[in-house]
């Protein structure tokens, strides 16, 4: 032993230890190990300070926080059951990998790409599988690859039960994604999207829809893997059920619209903030999709068949869905919450405060106007006085709704006309603050503050405005009342009939309910308050597969639109969304709103018109 | 664990994951036993006690070697039947259905009815089943699997009773011809229009032209396709790809057709139409003899092998030309607009089925070349390395195999954004990978290094094992049998480089000064 100890100290290079000369070699061993002993007991009680485990209570024993790393995970959510379910394979595999777990997960990626292009479906799913166990949190994973089986996987097949099937694997895959991630909103969004507007609006949504719906086609059952699928949307009492918070009341669990929008109802209640906010796009699109499902609901509806009373009802619940939404407090890229059912009372605030500023100052504002006046060019002035009549005319209204019954009576502020230069206002209109620099010193700062409200609320209305078109706002509500009305759901109900009779080559039946479905839409298109829904180009891609439809009918009794005697009653779809469905027509004169019924009752039924008459219609259009 | 039951394929995935996972285990096992061994008992001097015994250097190399594959093989044997036992077991199956599952609806023109109805659900799905009036039952395919269905009693009594699955676990001895294509003016070429597809696998034709793919296949004899066994006729299976321009009838696939031409005539005969079913494969027979319409308007019959009479002359026109080739032909009859793809493999004659257990052992037995090649090379590094440097060492030379196909790639200097300098010089700068870099010293400095790692790279991926020629693993998952050639291939080739790499370890263990 000792001749250890004397190799130890022969070998030990100076300044390698603790220089204690003084000690024996058995003390210098002893004192060392003691020193050891009392840095890992001072280590062991750091790492329990750090990083004791938080503890559940219990009705008897109160469970405790745990160590700081516990209390810092719990208060950031960064613990693995904060993020959702704990898949005990998925876990085995990370620790298995041993800290190579990017390098894997890489690894699998790429192969994935490989079986991709190589259009290897099966080991493409397989690894993908592999690929999300090693990071089951990655939300962006998750997404992606959702989206490409849905999407880009299912595009690459031929039969559409093929192609549902692959996109019904992308929701699968998905919901693998939200079980694991149950507090994450983007993931129920995406959900929502899939179900929504993948099955409802893809080339093949009229199979797809069908497929979706579970039920049998031709007598034969659903698929299996639409039965499984559909299994994830028991509703409520379920505990099972993948959507916290069930499905809205009355929800068609049939119809993809309306899982949709239970999923988009989910992702809403998921949003937490700060940890959860709304991820990668505008706060007013996340919250807009849940009410437009139900929008594309009650057009499908009708579209499948189904008028009368339960139409009316699906558009009403969507114009009542939507007001809610206008009503909802949205944040947005001003950093200023803003509702958009609140543009028009910030106008009207606006101008009853001017009219109180021109209470301070009378006449000013007219002197002001005349001076700008004479800089205006001819045309500038002849639209500025248009605008200015508007104007009057919409005061006069808010004015009347302010001191009579509220229910009626209000008007929208009128809006510049198209083809207006953009900066005529600022040219031509008396600003509140020149208003307010020539009331007299009295009322001056009486004046000041109420110019720099009227700007305050012209601001936020104008950004409402903004808000509201990203989503087409206006558009929808309007939509809404028009489909409630009888006219619509008969002109619907007629041109639905005629395509019935169209698809069984019946056109003799078919023409006459395509006639009485177009005066219909003619009839609630020409109503002022509906009269902008031309402009929409779904309604009016719609519009014009119908007119196309009809034309064929036509085509039997040598007919076309150009030809017959009167202007056609859907002639401005016709102008508006023709050419960009492959369609152009010269318009025809003719007195505007003739009925097509009339217009073939002129021609004898047989259009025989020998004005426009050509010999073959399509050789009109270019 | 990795295994999806949902798949619509789930043979392949469980022989897949079955015969990868092996790999990976016997890979581990191989490469630590083979690369610690050898320095293990030269540190701890327990080879002191073989070597003082009149022992050559070569026998301790190869004792160590057949060793280690002897116990590999015992290892590999007891996986393997387990793993065969467990892809049987998981993949069989049968279902139940009861008279009350099946409904009546009857046929057009009093001609009865049939029976329709779904089984019962197993292993995630279902079959529909359909019953004809003379008792013909059809059960639908479903995970590339049918069941045959026996009928006991009848009407209301009647009970029916599936058997295990069918055409699940499958060894196709495929006969493979060769393919060229024809453009639109019927001019021929060797490949077809690219729709512009990542993957240049398959070419492709246009649909309502001349163009068309042609495969010829050689040495056919009736000898191959006896009557006995192919009483209607020769198999054929196919893997055709549509492609669409346009989005067309959903409703409908793109249709096709198929024609035979005996190469000694040019002529081609009409066979049949088909639908192109994407990314599965369509079994089509060729009859033995068949009726056309002849050009002069009368029924012509067709006969797939020459029938000659007493005299030695045909008796009608034949397919099979006397040098044993046969033309089979494939147009799309849809509008220009509709496309067909296809690759070589994508058409072949099925000559036979073999075993699937059959297969399935060969498949181990790649798994086995694998690990006896990895048990050579740990071997050889073990006898002049130390363990854990042995160990990686011999990683690094499977790694290398493993991706040796892209060594070669880039040794010919076919990589796209240059060398691995190059490479690395656009990362740094952004660059993209296609456009030259700008020319100067730099970039000629920069080339340079690139073809003087090239070169190496030739030397290195030359010496380098090809571990994937040994990995039948996607023949054995996909259904197709593990031919002789290319087993008794893999086998000279392993030979060839495990018999160099035996002679190296003993070279180097020779000079090593171990109890000497």
């Amino acid at each position: 032993m000792s001749s250890r100890f004397g190799d130890m100290q022969e070998t030990s290079p100076a300044g390698a230890g603790p220089d204690w000369p003084s000690l024996s070699a058995r003390e210098r061993s002893r004192r060392r190990k003691w020193i050891y002993g009392v840095s890992m007991i001072v280590l062991i009680v750091v790492l329990l300070v750090l990083s004791r485990p938080a503890t559940l209570g219990t009705k008897e024993v109160q469970g405790q926080s745990g160590g700081i790393l516990a209390q810092y995970r719990d208060a950031h959510g960064l613990g693995q059951t904060e993020l959702g379910q704990i898949d005990p394979t998925s876990e085995t595999i990370r620790l298995a990998t041993l800290g190579m777990r990017g390098f894997a997960s890489t690894t699998l990626g790429l192969k994935a790409i490989q079986f991709q292009m190589k259009k290897d479906w099966t080991r493409l799913r397989a690894t993908l599988d592999q690929s999300i166990k090693l990071q089951p949190h990655s939300i962006y994973v998750w997404r992606y690859q959702a989206w490409n089986l849905s999407y880009n996987v299912s595009v690459a097949f031929d039969d559409y039960h093929d192609k549902f099937y692959w996109v019904v694997e992308g929701l699968n895959y998905m919901l693998d994604g939200v079980r694991l991630n149950d507090k994450e909103p983007r993931l129920y969004w995406d959900m929502g999207w899939f179900i929504s507007n993948k099955i409802g609006r893809d080339d093949a949504a009229k199979y797809y829809r069908l497929l979706f719906s579970g039920e049998r086609i031709k007598g034969k059952d659903a698929p299996d893997y639409v039965k499984d699928f559909r299994e994830h949307f028991a509703p409520p009492p379920d505990p099972s059920r993948d959507i916290p918070g069930g499905f809205p009341q009355g929800s068609n669990l049939s119809d993809n619209w309306h899982v949709g929008k239970g999923w988009f109802k989910a992702a809403e209640e998921r949003i937490d903030l700060p940890r959860y906010p709304v991820r990668g796009m505008a706060a007013v699109i996340f919250y807009s999709d849940a009410p437009t499902c139900q929008f594309y609901y009650a057009d499908n509806l009708e579209k499948d068949g189904t008028f009368g009373q339960f139409a009316k009802q699906a558009w009403r619940d969507a114009e009542d869905e939507w007001r809610d939404f206008g009503n909802r407090s949205i944040d947005t890229a001003y950093e200023i919450p803003l509702q958009l059912n609140g543009k028009e009372d910030l106008f009207d605030q606006a101008e009853l405060k001017k009219d109180q500023l021109d209470a301070l100052a009378p006449g000013v504002r007219d002197d002001l106007e005349k001076e700008k006046r004479v800089k205006l060019s001819s045309e500038e002035r002849v639209a500025w006085d248009k605008y200015r009549e508007a104007l009057n005319k919409y005061k006069r209204a808010l004015h009347k709704y302010h001191e009579g019954p509220k229910q009626t009576g209000k008007i929208e502020k009128p809006v510049l006309l198209a083809g207006v230069e953009k900066d005529l206002a600022d040219r031509a209109e008396a600003k509140p603050d020149e208003i307010a620099r020539r009331v007299s010193p009295v009322h001056r700062e009486q004046a000041s503050k109420l110019a720099h409200e009227i700007d305050h609320d012209e601001i936020l209305a104008l950004y409402t405005t903004r808000e509201r078109s990203k989503v087409n706002f206006d558009f929808w509500r309007t939509r809404a009342k028009a489909e409630q009305t009888d006219e619509c759901v008969r002109a619907r109900e007629a041109i639905y009939r005629g395509d019935e009779a169209y698809a069984k080559g019946d056109m003799i039946r078919a023409r006459p309910k395509y006639d009485e479905g177009i005066e219909g839409w003619h009839r609630v298109l020409e109503r002022p308050e509906f009269h902008s829904l031309i402009e929409d180009v779904s309604l009016g891609g719609d519009l014009i597969d119908a007119i196309r439809r009809y034309e064929k009918c036509l085509a039997q009794d040598d007919l076309d639109l150009a030809s017959l005697p009167k202007r056609f009653a859907l002639q401005d779809v016709v102008d508006k969304h023709g050419s960009r469905q492959g369609m152009s027509l010269p318009p025809v004169a003719g007195q505007k709103g003739q009925s097509p019924t009339a217009s073939a009752k002129d021609s004898g039924g047989k259009g025989k018109s020998s004005s426009a008459k050509s010999p073959d219609p399509k050789s009109k259009r270019p | 664990l990795f295994i999806d039951k949902n798949s619509r394929h789930p043979a392949q995935l469980y022989i897949q994951v079955v015969l990868n996972f092996t790999i990976y285990l016997s890979m581990l096992f191989a490469l630590v036993l083979s690369a610690l061994s050898l320095p293990a008992d030269i540190r701890e001097r327990t080879l002191h006690t073989v070597v003082t015994k009149p022992v050559r250097k070569l026998e301790i190399v190869l004792g160590r070697v057949l060793g280690f594959v002897f116990v590999g093989s015992v290892l590999l044997g007891g996986i393997g039947l387990i793993s065969y036992g467990f892809t049987v077991r998981s993949l069989n199956h049968t279902h139940q259905l009861t008279a009350d599952s099946l409904h009546a609806e009857p046929l057009p023109g009093n001609r009865g009815s049939i029976l329709r109805g779904m089984t019962s659900r197993s292993h995630s799905h279902m079959h529909e089943v359909t019953i004809d009036p003379t008792g013909e039952a059809a059960v639908e395919i479903k995970q590339d699997h049918t069941h045959d269905l026996y009928v006991s009693g009848s009407g209301d009594k009647a009970v029916y009773t599936l058997g295990p699955p069918i055409g699940q676990l499958q060894a196709r001895v495929p006969i493979y011809g060769k393919l060229y294509f024809l453009d639109e003016t019927g001019k021929k070429k060797e490949k077809g229009i690219n729709v512009g597809d990542e993957w240049a696998y398959r070419s492709f034709i246009k649909g309502r032209s001349a163009a068309a793919a042609v495969w010829t296949f050689d040495n056919l004899s009736e000898d191959l396709f006896p009557e006995s066994k192919f009483p209607t006729g020769i198999p054929i299976e196919m893997t055709i790809e549509p492609y669409r321009t346009y989005k067309g009838n959903q409703e409908k696939g793109v249709a096709g057709t198929i024609s035979l031409a005996n190469p000694d005539f040019e002529k081609p005969v009409f066979l049949r139409n088909f639908i192109a079913k994407k990314f599965a494969t369509d079994m089509q027979m060729i009859p033995r003899s068949f009726i056309v319409a002849g050009s002069d308007g009368k029924a012509e019959t067709i006969d797939l092998f020459a029938k000659r009479g007493p005299d030695g002359k045909p008796l009608h026109r034949y397919l099979v030309s006397d040098k044993g080739q046969l033309r089979i032909i494939v147009q799309c009859l849809e509008s220009s607009g509709m496309y067909f793809g296809m690759a070589q493999p994508d058409l072949y004659i099925r000559a036979a089925d073999s075993s699937f257990a059959w297969n399935f052992f060969k498949g181990y037995l790649g798994i086995w070349l694998q690990m006896a090649l990895v048990i050579g090379l740990g071997v050889m590094f073990s006898t002049f390395l130390s363990g854990p440097v042995a160990l990686l060492t011999t990683l690094a030379v499977i790694l290398a195999g493993l991706f040796s196909t892209y060594l070669v790639e880039m040794a010919g200097g076919a990589m796209v954004g240059g060398g691995s300098i190059e490479s690395l010089e656009r990362i740094m700068t952004q660059d993209n990978m296609i456009s030259p870099l700008e020319p100067g010293l730099k970039t000629n400095a920069i080339k340079a290094v690139d073809q003087a790692i090239a070169v190496m790279l030739r030397y290195f991926s030359a010496v380098v094992p090809d571990m994937a020629s040994n990995d039948y693993v996607d023949r054995v998952a996909c259904g197709f049998d593990v031919g002789p050639d290319l087993l008794t291939r893999c086998l000279l080739c392993e030979a060839a480089y495990l018999l160099p790499v035996i002679l190296l370890g003993y070279v180097c263990l020779k000079r090593r000064e171990v109890a000497q």
